[in-house]
């Protein structure tokens, strides 16, 4: 028999399990970003107060101490610290979403043996509270912004439709992840060296104009790459993303979630036989 | 039976548990399988098997309330488990008409991370209620559940009540198709329970089906229609409540040895014991307080052979020692499961190896607890038996009315005398025999004693001023 409550032969399936269940995934992402604060003094000001402190650090560190730029022409302290920030949100987006995915089904035991819960769901609320940080940091950036580069860049309109595109590859990430962490218990220590590797290899601390021709297009191996540099273009250069990496990447990336939430699907049965 | 009418069908449903020794093995075993047939290599097995379930067929009309019952690891949960769909089976199917709600183990379900509002709001998501609906419902589960300020607290925090209390309050608040309760009630506290008890029976009124695993043999009879017994992955027998409760406790309290040939007689329905053996109706129980102990009474105590207490406790006999205490009724029938109202003779005898004075002897009832409910002696000490020849008997007997409520209780015997000035203890057993008070349907002592009670309600209108 068919474990599945959703025909897998449909590479939508993958989106079915968000919009079937979207009023538990909401208030399961809600819960989950209210809850990492709750007690605290502050509350959801520390979402805010976070990627500002960050902000400030990297422009003292990078730009004040080390003079890094980003390119000749700039003599400006801010323009590295901002850059890199851009390309860390998404980063960090990442890594968050996919280290906590290998813990996500261990986590939540009784989901797996007590009641008949969407277990797929979990997913999107995982994804959609790092969608949520992810919104909150870009909004720190797009605020100081027009303070540190004088401007802000029309394009950022195009920003959601960067993530959009990336958000199918990290719900596939975050599904497979979360089935295989179940199983195999030592990698929630891998992923947390793996998404470390994929953030340095990725042009985020240096521009891919700095690798060694014979290697720069290597770059592209890494997934991050098309997102984080789409990201930098769009919020800090004011140029529009590269639409033909992008169509490439979105489908790509609509693949691997289909195939990783088919896994997903078939090995879910085994479960509640090891949490 | 029509086709829409059920709200349960089980067929042939079997559970394997597999059990593996590291979790990577449960991949393997999704994997390596289908390679090794896929190269024909002989395929193995990454687990040991634990057969939960064998085979278990029922069905269940809608608006029946079925009790299940069975000794730990029987099963019950496990087969509760694949009709709440957590579960699925290894073989065979269940169907479940409409909406479950279940209430297995304790709060199942809830994350403990949650407050409480967060969980109910969660839950209800679960069983599919809307929004709005579930707004509706809330000030309802609220008032149930009877947390005040804790519904804003993580659930870890509550007490073990507190947290079925809200469970329970979810799950009967979702207006089920099929509730299904493991024991959970249990923990709630008298007057919650009763509470609980009002609303399944409310619930069943509006034509609900209610699925209840009990260890309470009391409550089955007094709430169900049917009753299952499970034991070992298997079904037993099904039937009225009473036939089923008597047969599972036949087999609870049955020495080891015996477990075998008591579960065939079961299985092979020949089984007749005292339970059921009198076949005449039973007399109406309000009736039960005139007649007592007339024997006129349909009589249901019984004897069950395994029923001896594992407490119990004999001091350094001297000079006379007491043996087989025993209850027998009126006309001398040994039993050790005692009707409620009825009269019973509590008898031991007591055998003197040295000649002793001043003897008398007494006795003792008590609860599991250890609560001291009721003694007796044969005499005061001026009174007493003046001289006892060595090598001569007593026999002792103590008529008492059974007024205990149902449950266990533990017998003490003792016997008193002097071989000079001092007056001591000759012989004496702590738990030196006990027996079971079974639960009489419509009576209505709660706690330990049955007084006999006789409760008056009636509404009184309160004049328009």
């Amino acid at each position: 028999m068919t474990t599945s409550a959703y025909s897998l032969i449909d590479p939508l399936s993958p989106y079915q399990a968000l919009t079937r269940h979207f009023a538990l995934v909401v208030q399961m992402a809600k819960r989950d970003v209210t809850g990492r604060y709750r007690g605290s003094f502050a509350g959801l000001f520390w979402s805010f107060f976070n990627p500002l402190l960050m902000l400030v650090v990297y422009t003292f560190v990078f730009g004040v101490i080390f003079r890094s730029r980003w390119n000749e022409q700039t003599t400006s302290p801010f323009q590295y610290a901002m850059v890199l920030f851009a390309g860390l949100n998404i980063s960090s987006f990442f890594s968050e979403c996919a280290n906590r995915a290998t813990t996500l089904i261990i986590e939540n035991t009784s989901f797996v043996k007590r009641v008949v819960f969407p277990l797929e769901t979990l997913t999107w609320s995982t994804v959609g509270s790092g969608v949520f940080h992810l919104c909150v940091s870009t909004i720190v950036l797009l605020v100081i912004s027009p303070f540190f580069m004088g401007q802000l860049p029309w394009t950022v309109i195009f920003f959601p439709i960067v993530v959009a595109c990336f958000l199918p590859f990290v719900a596939g990430i975050v599904w497979l992840l979360a089935s295989l962490g179940v199983y195999l218990r030592d990698l929630r220590q891998v992923t947390g060296i793996v998404t470390m590797t994929l953030m340095f290899l990725a042009p985020i601390l240096y521009p891919r104009t700095l690798i060694p021709i014979p290697y720069r297009e290597w770059l592209y191996l890494n997934p991050l790459t098309i997102i984080v540099e789409a990201s930098q273009n769009v919020l800090i250069w004011g140029q529009p993303p590269a639409w033909g990496q992008l169509g490439v990447y979105v489908l790509a990336s609509g693949l691997f979630a289909w195939l990783a939430f088919a896994w997903f699907e078939q090995t879910r049965k085994g479960f509640a036989d090891v949490v | 039976m029509s086709s829409d009418d059920f709200s349960i069908r089980v067929e042939g449903l079997s559970k394997r548990y597999e059990i593996y020794a590291r979790p990577v093995d449960r991949l393997k075993q999704m994997i390596l399988p289908r390679v090794q047939r896929g190269l024909h290599w002989p395929a193995r097995a990454w687990f040991s098997e634990f057969w939960a379930l064998h085979d278990v067929s029922f069905n269940v009309r809608k608006g029946e309330t079925v009790g299940i019952v069975g000794r730990n690891g029987s099963g019950k949960s496990t087969l509760l488990q694949m009709i709440c769909g957590t579960l699925t089976p290894t073989l065979g199917t269940v169907a479940v008409n409409g909406r479950v709600a279940a209430l297995l183990e304790l709060g199942a379900g809830f994350n403990p991370e949650f407050t409480g509002r967060e969980n109910v709001r969660l839950s209800g998501l679960l069983y599919g209620l809307s929004e709005q609906e579930l707004k509706a419902r809330f000030d309802a589960i609220l008032d149930f559940a009877e947390i005040g300020e804790f519904i804003d607290q993580p659930v870890k925090t509550y007490s073990s009540g507190m947290y079925v209390r809200l469970a329970f309050a979810v799950a009967i608040n979702v207006s089920p198709d099929v509730l299904v309760l493991d024991e959970a009630l249990s923990v709630g506290d008298e007057a919650f329970q009763r509470k609980c008890f009002a609303r399944i029976d409310q619930i069943r009124a509006s034509g609900a089906t209610v699925l209840f695993v009990s260890h309470a043999a009391g409550t089955v009879i007094e709430l169900c229609n049917r009753a299952l017994l499970l034991d070992r992955g298997e079904l037993l027998t099904e039937g009225s409540p009473k036939h089923v409760v008597s047969r599972y406790q036949k087999l609870l309290y049955s020495p080891v040895d015996k477990h075998e040939s008591i579960r065939e007689h079961i299985k092979a329905g020949k089984e007749t014991d005292a339970l059921e053996a009198g076949t005449g109706p039973p007399a109406p129980i309000a009736a039960g307080a005139a007649d007592n102990g007339s024997g006129k009474r349909w009589d249901a105590s019984s004897f069950e052979e395994g029923l001896i207490p594992k407490s119990t406790f004999r001091y350094d006999s001297s000079g006379a020692s007491i043996f087989d205490p025993h209850i027998e009724t009126l006309d001398g029938r040994r039993v050790n499961i005692l009707q409620p109202q009825c009269e019973y003779v509590y008898a031991y005898r007591v055998r003197f190896e040295w000649t002793a004075s001043n003897v008398r002897c007494g006795m003792l009832i008590r609860t599991v607890t250890g609560l001291e409910l009721a003694g007796c002696i044969t005499s005061w000490r001026g009174e007493s038996l003046p001289d006892v020849e060595a090598g001569s008997e007593l026999e002792v007997r103590f008529l008492f009315p059974c007024l205990f409520a149902s449950g266990a209780y533990f017998l003490n015997a003792g016997v008193q005398g002097s071989f000079g000035e001092e007056n001591v203890y000759l012989d004496r057993w702590i738990d030196g025999a006990m027996f079971k008070v079974i639960h009489e349907p419509g009576r209505l002592a709660t706690t330990t004693m049955d007084l006999d009670i006789k409760p008056a309600i009636r509404v009184v209108n309160r004049e328009a001023a």
